[in-house]
């Protein structure tokens, strides 16, 4: 009988802990007011959101790899952005603009020459 | 194309290459208020000393604009390690969130700058070159590039910049502008933790360092709050934001002290009191706790419930005195 009360408590207290989690023996950490929460532009964002920044590192790793950026260096890269970079980053990594740096001559030459076709001082691009 | 075609062509061509050159032609009322001498504290021209130079490499403006102000500002990186951290191959060019997380990936606080000629010359005043995204060509045929200013001229109306291949590129400061309103004047400075930016809203140095905090380790950050704690003493915020970094990396003790501090210069303030109550909860001073609990329940607002909460924590702890 003592035996099953034993295994009884056991039980429940390994449930409680299950539940409850690491935090059972110490007071939740839930209640600290954080920082984000004073400034109105990251109310929006829930811990959720937070969460799964980990997960969406992974998806940008991905899709820098695939545009040519060596795996190894794509996941030392996504750690320095911050959750909503990353959102941005997501979503928006084929339309993003590009810094690149001035025209190249290649580029003015060709912009020069379908101006002037288009202009029918030359006849360069038979499709102008 | 037959001959009356290209007539009307060429006709509407010039009409367009017109019209664009009037659009370019219009200056901001912003840069009269600048070259009047209108806008407070500005000196009429800045050369800053000592920025470094690193001629760009093709589709490489990224790389070589980062390397410059993070130099500049004592963080010591090639040209080539920047290119890993930026450069997208197959976009032949670096996208904005990266050259930030590779501000901060080298111990720099990138510090967005609000969107006007003004806050872009006022830095360079502090002492610190810009890093500015710019569309160099048109809307429909952009041309996207990075670029560091180095100096300003009022009385010549012009700004110079590290741009491209171009040690010392001087442009009209309507030109610039033309070209920087085009990204929404987007632009950066590299601070080092502890190092204040020209601008004097706190809230926006707050955002920079939340975002840096996500990111790096906290003893970056701490000489960033104290710093700004001092500039604006007035302000919660900054002490506020310690005393939680200072929780979040274990340390009860320096936490509990901001909180304090917190406490009596801001006693309205009710996360503070809420703050440094759990913090005394875990500490064990269970009486000063339920105090600081039961002030940020009776001062309210939006966040009741939380304060509630720590309460109830507070007054289960002191029921069962074994536990917790």
């Amino acid at each position: 009988m003592k035996l099953g009360k034993m295994v009884k408590q056991t039980w429940a207290a390994t449930l409680i802990l299950a539940i409850a989690g690491p935090g059972i023996s110490i007071p939740a950490r839930a209640d600290l007011v954080p920082t984000a929460d004073i400034l109105a532009s990251r109310l929006q964002e829930s811990t959720a959101e937070r969460v799964s920044s980990l997960l969406r590192q992974e998806r940008v790793v991905t899709l820098l790899s695939r545009m040519g950026v060596d795996t190894t260096v794509a996941q030392e890269r996504v750690g320095h952005l911050t959750a909503r970079e990353l959102q941005v980053l997501e979503r928006q990594i084929d339309s993003l603009p590009a810094g690149e740096g001035a025209l190249s001559t290649i580029a003015l030459v060709l912009v020069i020459f379908i101006l002037l076709d288009v202009a029918g001082v030359t006849d360069i691009f038979p499709a102008v | 194309m037959p001959p009356m075609a290209a007539g009307r062509v060429t006709g509407r061509l010039c009409v367009a290459l017109l019209m664009i050159v009037l659009t370019a032609c219009g200056s901001s009322p912003e840069i009269g208020r600048l070259l009047a001498g209108e806008v407070e504290n500005l000196p009429p021209a800045i050369a800053l000393d000592g920025v470094p130079f690193y001629p760009q490499e093709a589709y490489q403006c990224g790389p070589a604009a980062l390397a410059t102000v993070l130099n500049f500002s004592g963080a010591a990186v090639a040209v080539d390690e920047l290119v890993e951290r930026v450069y997208i191959p197959a976009r032949q060019g670096s996208l904005q969130p990266e050259m930030l997380a590779a501000t901060r990936g080298r111990e720099r606080i990138p510090f967005r700058i609000q969107p006007s000629l003004a806050s872009l010359l006022h830095e360079v005043q502090a002492g610190r070159p810009v890093l500015v995204f710019q569309n160099l060509g048109l809307d429909w045929l952009p041309q996207w590039h990075y670029a560091v200013v180095v100096g300003y001229d009022l009385e010549a109306g012009s700004l110079v910049l590290r741009s491209g291949t171009i040690r010392e590129y001087t442009t009209s400061l309507a030109l610039f502008d033309r070209t920087w309103r085009r990204t929404g004047r987007w632009g950066f400075v590299a601070l080092r933790p502890g190092e204040l930016p020209a601008d004097r809203d706190p809230l926006r140095y707050l955002e920079a360092l939340m975002d840096m905090e996500e990111v790096a380790q906290s003893h970056q950050l701490i000489p960033a709050y104290l710093a700004a704690a001092e500039r604006w003493p007035q302000s919660e915020i900054f002490p506020f934001a310690l005393g939680n970094l200072y929780y979040r990396d274990g340390q009860l003790e320096l936490a509990g002290q901001q909180f304090r501090q917190l406490v009596q210069d801001h006693p309205q303030f009710a996360a503070g009191h809420n703050n440094l109550a759990q913090v005394l909860l875990e500490q064990g001073s269970l009486s000063q706790a339920e105090a600081h609990a039961r002030q940020a329940v009776a001062l309210g607002g939006s966040r009741r419930a939380v304060y509630q909460n720590t309460l109830m924590e507070i007054l289960d702890a002191a029921d069962s005195p074994g536990q917790g």
